[in-house]
């Protein structure tokens, strides 16, 4: 049953369950992904090979799907879905498809460490990625959270260098690998080149305001740049407000705005106070629907400027 | 025509590799700036000062361009009380002279 070997994780577990349960020796199932409201779910039915009958139906996260679609199809179609080579005629797709190489990383599996030799572009497909550093004195200091399309390891696109940071996989990911050597393939078509240019210029003006914003703003400000910022890229509109769609605990954001983390928490307390944002479910929310509003549209009009 | 063609997306690719190559270059020295802030060390507050003294006081490090005067952030740094040696180490990899 290659299908299910191909799972893994809580999918497998479920799915074992599953098997034994019903008592069935095989079973055939079917993957497929619905859209509802605006959101991509993805899914795997299974039924008895025999009848035919309906056994489960089990919620998958998109990292274990694609993983399933790579392993059970034995191709890795990673590099032509993204947004990057939109621009590609199918047949530069298919060149772009053979220098790809899918890495799936668990929660927490370091991709890289520093000092190790760079010779790959990455670029992210499901999943989130955070870049950090160690510092002197053993504190971890985050750098950048990367997700769905972002590029990272650009350093190595035209010399033999080091990795300079630390990058691991914050939760499930999926990544899109290319060797170095290949990399001038990729750049050939023009437009793909522009938006390589956009993503890294896009990155570039996202370190210059977190730089000001850390030489200007007190921890409040920056507690509150960072969670406008975060909902900029991982919003969700939601009856309670905006919601930030990622894990932060008070230390992960201490560390995104350079403060303590007691500082932090009594910083998210006077928040909550002033009703600015809200917590629940371990999800952060932005509460002040027209301030931020405003702010989210500032910053996508400097973006875009 | 058809060499013209092949010469203008010769060119492109030119174009980009320079603007990628730049790009690449800023963010490293971007993530660097980032880190020395964070990690609170001497270079980081070197660096904050500079970023407080090229946005408050501009017109005290800049020409009449607008473009920073090296030498005149350096004096001024040294004068704030930084070390020299950190603080030109700091310019200089900010402004692109080293790696």
């Amino acid at each position: 049953m290659p299908v299910f070997s191909a799972l893994s994780g809580v999918a497998c577990t479920e799915l074992m369950k599953v098997t034994s349960n019903a008592a069935v020796v095989r079973m055939t199932a079917i993957f497929f992904i619905k859209r509802t409201q605006g959101f991509i779910h993805s899914f795997v039915k299974c039924f008895t090979e025999k009848k035919g009958h309906l056994l489960y139906t089990l919620h998958i996260s998109m990292t274990y799907f694609k993983e399933v679609i790579v392993r059970v199809t034995g191709k890795i179609k990673c590099m032509k879905d993204l947004e990057l080579f939109e621009a590609l005629s199918e047949e530069e797709k298919q060149t772009v498809t053979k220098l790809a190489r899918g890495l799936f990383y668990r929660k927490g599996d370091p991709i890289f460490s520093e000092g190790d030799p760079a010779d790959t572009i990455y670029l992210v497909r499901a999943g989130r990625v955070l870049l950090y550093k160690i510092s002197e004195d053993g504190k971890e200091i985050i750098l950048d959270i990367l997700q769905e399309d972002d590029i990272f390891g650009e350093n190595t696109i035209f010399e033999s260098v080091d990795h300079t940071m630390n990058a691991k996989a914050m939760e499930d990911t999926y990544v899109c690998t290319c060797a170095r050597e290949d990399i001038p393939r990729l750049l050939q078509n023009p437009m793909t080149s522009l938006k390589i240019i956009k993503t890294l210029a896009d990155k570039l003006n996202n370190y210059t305001e977190q730089m000001a914003n850390l030489a200007f703003r007190d921890v409040k400000g920056r507690v509150m740049d960072v969670l406008q910022r975060l909902a900029r890229d991982y919003g969700l509109n939601t009856p309670r407000g905006v919601k930030i769609d990622i894990l932060l605990n008070h230390q992960d954001l201490a560390n995104l705005v350079n403060a303590s983390r007691v500082m932090v928490t009594n910083t998210l307390n006077d928040l909550k106070g002033e009703g600015r944002i809200a917590v629940f479910e371990r999800r952060f929310y932005l509460t002040d629907r027209k301030a931020t509003k405003e702010e989210i549209n500032n910053a996508q009009q400097i973006k875009n400027a | 025509m058809h060499n013209r063609l092949k010469m203008l997306d010769y060119n492109k690719f030119n174009c980009s590799e320079t603007a990628i190559r730049k790009l690449v270059r800023d963010l490293e020295t971007a993530r660097w700036v980032l880190y020395e802030i964070k990690q609170d060390s001497e270079t980081g507050r070197v660096l904050k000062s500079i970023i407080l003294m090229i946005e408050r006081e501009g017109g005290g490090v800049a020409g009449d361009n607008g473009i920073i005067n090296e030498k005149r952030l350096i004096s001024s740094l040294i004068e704030a009380g930084f070390d020299g040696l950190l603080v030109t180490d700091a310019v200089n990899r900010l402004f692109g002279k080293i790696n």
